[in-house]
């Protein structure tokens, strides 16, 4: 990382290549998180319906999950306009995939994801069911919290 | 229904596909304590104290673990908006420092301020009037703030914050992020 002690003139670390989805672009990017291990930008792009790993101080980013060529699906390596995201601990990835009314789960390293949450494109207000998803969050058991946000609601789903 | 994944040998990730509602009344907007409108950003204590950027509310509610009345501790309960500090208009994201002070990202007004714990007024932190949204982060003692064309400070949560926090920018980085509207 680059660290500017006192000084708050940025320095450019990922994107300003206008939008896009190209990997140097980003794409209406809707989650973000910093992953100190790899020292990279975790981020969602909404419109481009992937995840990507932009390390700092590159100049372009990786694919974690969704497709390459930004296309969106319901398959389980796809998303559908994904807002927010969360990392655990073991550096598993977790996405609220909103347009396909589920919580995805991509075990490190995979790109298969699994539905936690939710059943793929199938929108509900029942217990089993998401609106669209917009904020995932954990406790510190690993609950996870899930901002259903056009079922005006706050769903918790218990780890057991 | 459930699922089970071993991704460590000590590990088991699970979790119960039947959602209990902790937050809000499924499908019914509105302004009463029970009720959010489009609630997008979560946060959460130690204690498991929620958070939520009720987002077109234009207010962050709070409900202790257990309790599904919150309590507003931001905006105004009514719903109303403004430009002024009083107010918050369309809150997305949201961070918690460990004191309980609220950092949100007030997107209809541009900007990133800070609500310290009991405050009724907010102060600004970041943002020039010119971006739509901010993303933010929180990564141990530092907070993230990424929007649209700004550059990006990362504030050290651990400095005690005064209204001058702004000036204390320890860590400096910028991410154009081209976003919608």
């Amino acid at each position: 990382m680059r660290y500017a002690e006192g000084n708050n003139t940025g320095v450019l670390v990922a994107g300003g290549n206008g939008r896009g989805n190209n990997t140097n672009q980003l794409n209406g990017p809707m989650g973000i998180y910093f992953e100190s291990l790899s020292n990279s930008l975790i981020m969602g792009n909404m419109e481009g319906s992937n995840i990507v790993r932009w390390r700092i101080g590159e100049s372009s980013w990786t694919l974690i999950a969704g497709n390459l060529n930004a296309s969106s699906g319901n398959s389980p390596s796809s998303l559908y306009r994904p807002f927010g995201l969360t990392v655990d601990p073991m550096g598993n990835l977790y996405v609220a995939d909103s347009g396909n009314q589920r919580i995805q789960f991509f075990s490190l390293g995979q790109t298969e994801g699994r539905t936690i949450a939710g059943m793929t494109g199938v929108s509900g207000s029942n217990s089993m069911l998401l609106t669209a998803p917009y904020g995932i969050t954990f406790d510190n058991h690993l609950n996870l919290y899930v901002a259903d946000t056009w079922g005006n609601r706050v769903q918790k789903f218990l780890r057991y | 229904m459930s699922l089970a994944f071993f991704v460590d040998k000590n590990v088991i990730l699970r979790w119960n596909t039947t959602g209990i509602t902790v937050a809000g009344t499924t499908d019914v907007v509105g302004n009463g304590s029970n009720q959010l409108y489009n609630p997008w950003g979560l946060a959460l204590t130690y204690e498991n104290t929620l958070y939520v950027a009720d987002r077109y509310n234009h207010r962050v509610q709070k409900f202790i673990r257990g309790s599904l009345n919150g309590t507003t501790v931001a905006g105004q309960a009514n719903s109303t908006t403004c430009s002024s500090y009083q107010c918050l208009w369309n809150p997305s994201f949201i961070v918690l420092d460990d004191n309980e002070n609220l950092f949100i990202s007030d997107s209809h007004n541009h900007r990133v301020v800070l609500w310290k714990k009991d405050a009724t007024i907010g102060e600004l932190v970041a943002g020039t009037g010119t971006t739509f949204l901010f993303l933010m982060h929180k990564f141990i003692q530092y907070l993230y703030v990424f929007g649209k064309g700004m550059e990006v400070v990362i504030i050290s949560l651990s400095i005690q914050i005064t209204s001058l926090m702004i000036n204390k920018v320890v860590h400096s980085m910028c991410v154009i992020m081209e976003m919608i509207g």
